[in-house]
């Protein structure tokens, strides 16, 4: 990346406007396309998770048994053999969840709704027939361990996802209204777009890339919009204090908005970036302890999603258009001087 | 300001925040009390997501259908008079027993099932948890599975708190228990169901009777607010005034006599009206516990609202409470230490980062950073806002702002002293410059924030407080780093290598 002596970046991003509108139209497009064909023929428009949509589980329950022969605690000793019967199987599992009883627990595998039928019986039968083996006092043994069920869908986040969506669209209305008030129509309207197209984009693609969104597919669409909030704030600001600069000011509106962008370009990528540095450590830090990876993708990826999406949309994207809205803009500007004269 | 003053403000400044953080992060066992009392540190006292905490899972019979382990314990009992009577009322379907005259219209029942689960979703849904579930399986229909979050504090989730785990327990517990209430809503005139008679029951036209119904807190106190509309309150006038010299026959207390109670199907709720008393205003106010008045509002707003349950429910061991299994977080046993180490994390990156670019200033912004992980910790703490991974992201963002409203003005000031200024001139003009900036980014920010969590619920409201305080904290300690800054750098003689900065030394000077 080129830079200058102050270390500010020299791109010319206002050039490659019909670019970023083509890359990103594209994206949303692929998303809306993907997400739609999987409502119909797989488990949704997005990969919901067992809160949000139908789910397959498996569950072993286990009371009074002694699993002392293998050393280890029969929850461990359980999941070892859950592992590998799914794993003989082909199948991974979504969710996993174990829980104690005084007399002994459960631990409950969810799977996505997709999930073959026959696989799960084979598995289910396996892990029975592994357990067996496994318990130390034949007395206390029980018919079967594990069982399948499928649970359906009642939308339990519905509530969520509908107030989440209502005050997503409140803060866009209210972040325009602001800006129209304390910076200029345009930029307004160029936050209003940026906030807008980074929405769109990560919910394009967490449905493109069949992230498992479970409940954070709201939250961290709330995210998407509050970093890009910040984001434009910061470009914006730069931009209305050029203005204050009559050099600047007499740029033309493809190098004005290319030199506010170069500006706050590091300040736009480094911030989506460091929160996106502490999804990966997260990621890793949890793989360590969960039960299942799936459980921990879900947040995590959204969150990578949000924190790309906010990278691109404000320090590239946002930039872009506003200069296509200034240029518009300007030329509206003068023809109503021309006319007046 | 002097050397010795500036070293006492600074030194207490540092052991105030060095003290809160001890006792924000470290638990232990109370000395001289052998380990029977224990001090639970700030952060062991943060109510913990589902995902960092675990689930509490209950399994719902509907009336007429029983579990196999509850069959078994009175059909398998030669002793038990009640053995012949199960085996001949009850038939075996899908894992349960159903009672056989609710399999003669099974396909109805089955639906009235589906469609409590829907008014229970809905239900639980109004009370807020960070994430639930309500399922009925295919592969029994006539069983209800319902999981809400635990919420544990790290010290009651790995039992260092044995009693704030149970308390937490029966808390869902008594909760499953309000909100699974079915039937319609009746004023009686005893605190009994079957030795009192009916006053007022109101079955289908809620709408003729009641405005609407919801939980009211203030200055510490709990209700359940209750509005009346006029024909509501013509009817409960006449019926307070006219059953006065009533008396239930279950022979109650001289209270009870002169009171009127209202039900939801056959339980009381615990909401009395006095006999004999009219009514001053359509808007009726029932004091109770916090928990208590949110269920109880909850519970008569759905059913106020129209959604009856069409079914009475049971846990499977009838009689003894609503039975909750707790289970391990999804995340691993772990995940609540591992979010907190991914946090330590990016703050020590926030501080190294600001310590290589700005020499001894990097330390001021340290101190900063340090307070605004305390203000968090308190406010979780206090404000009993749960944590979950997306509040850690919310933690994460407002560090980040304050980061880098720091770091805008720290550049803003350098870019003063570049261009031959004082540093003390350049510190007023640095903040002045960024001010706008910092200003129209928190009140943007705070404004959103308030929205987040007022208008939405759960997970997502819990993180709107995170970010608004978080916000507010950031505008606050942005004021705090010039502060602290000004009382730091006042003895120091060469305050430009204090700061990192390099300064263009004009002819004037």
């Amino acid at each position: 990346m080129k830079t200058n002596s102050m270390g500010v970046t020299n791109l010319k991003i206002s050039a490659k406007m019909h670019l970023f509108i083509i890359i990103s139209c594209v994206i949303i497009a692929l998303g809306m396309a993907v997400g739609t064909v999987c409502h119909f023929v797989s488990n949704g428009f997005y990969n919901y998770s067992g809160d949000y949509e139908s789910y397959k589980s498996v569950t072993v329950n286990y009371e009074d048994i002694d699993f002392s022969g293998s050393g280890k605690k029969p929850v461990e000793l359980i999941s070892d053999i859950c592992a590998q019967a799914f794993k003989n199987q082909g199948i991974s599992d979504h969710v996993v969840g174990a829980g104690d009883t005084n007399t002994g627990g459960f631990i409950e595998y969810k799977f996505l709704y997709g999930t073959s039928d026959e696989k799960l019986a084979a598995a289910v039968d396996a892990i029975n027939a592994e357990i067996k083996n496994e318990v130390v006092d034949a007395g206390g043994m029980q018919f079967s361990y594990a069982s399948r069920h499928t649970s359906e869908a009642l939308l339990g986040g519905g509530v969520a996802l509908t107030r989440a969506s209502i005050t997503i669209a409140t803060i866009i209305v209210f972040h325009f209204l602001y800006f129209v008030v304390r910076y200029k129509l345009t930029m307004a309207l160029g936050a209003l777009v940026a906030d807008v197209h980074n929405l769109a984009l990560f919910l394009s693609l967490t449905a493109l890339l069949r992230v498992p969104t479970a409940s954070s597919i709201a939250v961290y669409a709330v995210i998407t919009v509050l970093a890009t909030v910040v984001g434009t704030c910061f470009l914006f600001d730069r931009m209305r204090k050029s203005l204050k600069d009559e050099s600047v000011k007499k740029l033309a509106a493809r190098e004005f908005a290319d030199k506010a962008a170069n500006e706050s370009l590091k300040l736009n990528l480094i911030m989506p970036a460091c929160l996106a540095a502490l999804s990966v450590v997260l990621f890793v830090l949890l793989s360590i302890s969960s039960l299942s990876p799936l459980a921990i993708l879900a947040p995590v990826a959204c969150a990578l999603v949000a924190f790309a999406v906010c990278a691109y949309g404000t320090a590239l994207f946002a930039p872009a258009i506003y200069s296509g809205f200034k240029a518009l803009g300007d030329k509206m500007k003068s023809d109503t001087d021309k006319k007046s004269k | 300001m002097g050397k010795v003053k500036s070293a006492i403000i600074t030194a207490l400044l540092v052991a105030a925040i060095v003290t809160l953080s001890l006792f924000a992060a470290i638990s232990c066992n109370v000395p001289g009390t052998n380990g029977v009392s224990r001090y639970n540190s700030f952060l062991s006292s943060i109510r913990l997501g589902a995902e960092l905490s675990g689930e509490a899972t209950t399994l719902l019979y509907p009336e007429g259908v029983i579990s196999v382990s509850d069959y078994n314990l009175v059909a398998e009992d030669p002793d038990n008079e009640d053995r012949q009577e199960y085996k001949d009322k009850y038939v075996l379907r899908e894992g349960v027993y159903v009672e056989k005259d609710k399999l003669e219209k099974e396909a109805e029942f089955v639906q009235s099932i589906a469609d409590d689960a829907k008014i229970l979703s809905k239900r639980l849904g109004e009370k807020g948890y960070t994430s639930y579930s309500v399922n009925v399986e295919n592969e029994c229909k006539f069983v209800i599975r319902l999981s809400v979050p635990t919420n544990f504090t790290y010290a009651a989730y790995k039992e260092y708190d044995a009693s704030a785990r149970s308390e937490a327990l029966t808390e869902i517990s008594n909760t499953v228990g309000r909100l699974i209430l079915n039937g319609d809503v009746s004023l009686r005139n005893g605190e009994k169901y079957d030795s009192s008679s009916s006053l007022l029951s109101i079955k289908e036209d809620f709408a003729s009777y009641f405005k609407g119904v919801s939980y009211y807190a203030m200055g510490g106190q709990h209700a359940v607010k209750l509005q009346l509309n006029d024909e509501g309150f013509k009817k409960l006038n006449t019926i307070l005034l006219l059953n006065s010299g009533d008396s239930s026959s279950d022979g109650s207390s001289s209270d009870s006599e002169k009171s009127a109670y209202i039900f939801v199907g056959e339980n009381n709720v615990n909401l009395t009206l006095k006999m004999g008393e009219a009514l001053e205003d359509k808007t009726l106010y029932f004091s109770s516990e916090k928990s208590n008045a949110q269920d109880f509002a909850i519970l008569l707003g759905s059913v106020v609202g129209g959604d009856v349950l069409l079914n009475s429910y049971n846990t499977d061991t009838a009689g003894s409470g609503t039975t909750i299994i707790a289970a391990t977080p999804s995340m691993g046993e772990y995940a609540a230490i591992y979010v907190l180490a991914a946090l330590l994390l990016a703050f020590i990156a926030a501080i190294v980062v600001s310590i290589v670019r700005y020499k001894k200033l990097g330390l001021v912004h340290t101190l900063t950073c340090a307070v605004y992980g305390l203000v968090i910790i308190l406010s979780l703490m206090l404000l009993e806002i749960t944590l979950t991974v997306g509040g850690a992201f919310m933690i994460a963002l407002g560090l980040a702002l304050i980061t880098f409203s720091n770091f805008r003005v720290f550049e803003a000031i350098r870019g003063e002293t570049q261009s031959g200024r004082t540093l003390t001139a350049s510190i007023k003009s640095g903040y002045r410059k960024t001010l706008t900036t910092i200003l129209d980014l928190h009140i943007v920010l705070l404004i959103a924030s308030i929205m987040v969590a007022l208008i939405c619920v759960g997970e997502l409201a819990a993180c709107g407080f995170i970010i608004f305080i978080a916000t507010l904290a950031s505008y606050v300690l942005y004021w705090f780093t010039r502060f602290i800054w000004y009382v730091t750098s006042s003895p120091v003689k060469d305050k430009f290598a204090f700061c990192g900065f390099v300064r263009e030394v004009s002819d004037e000077d």
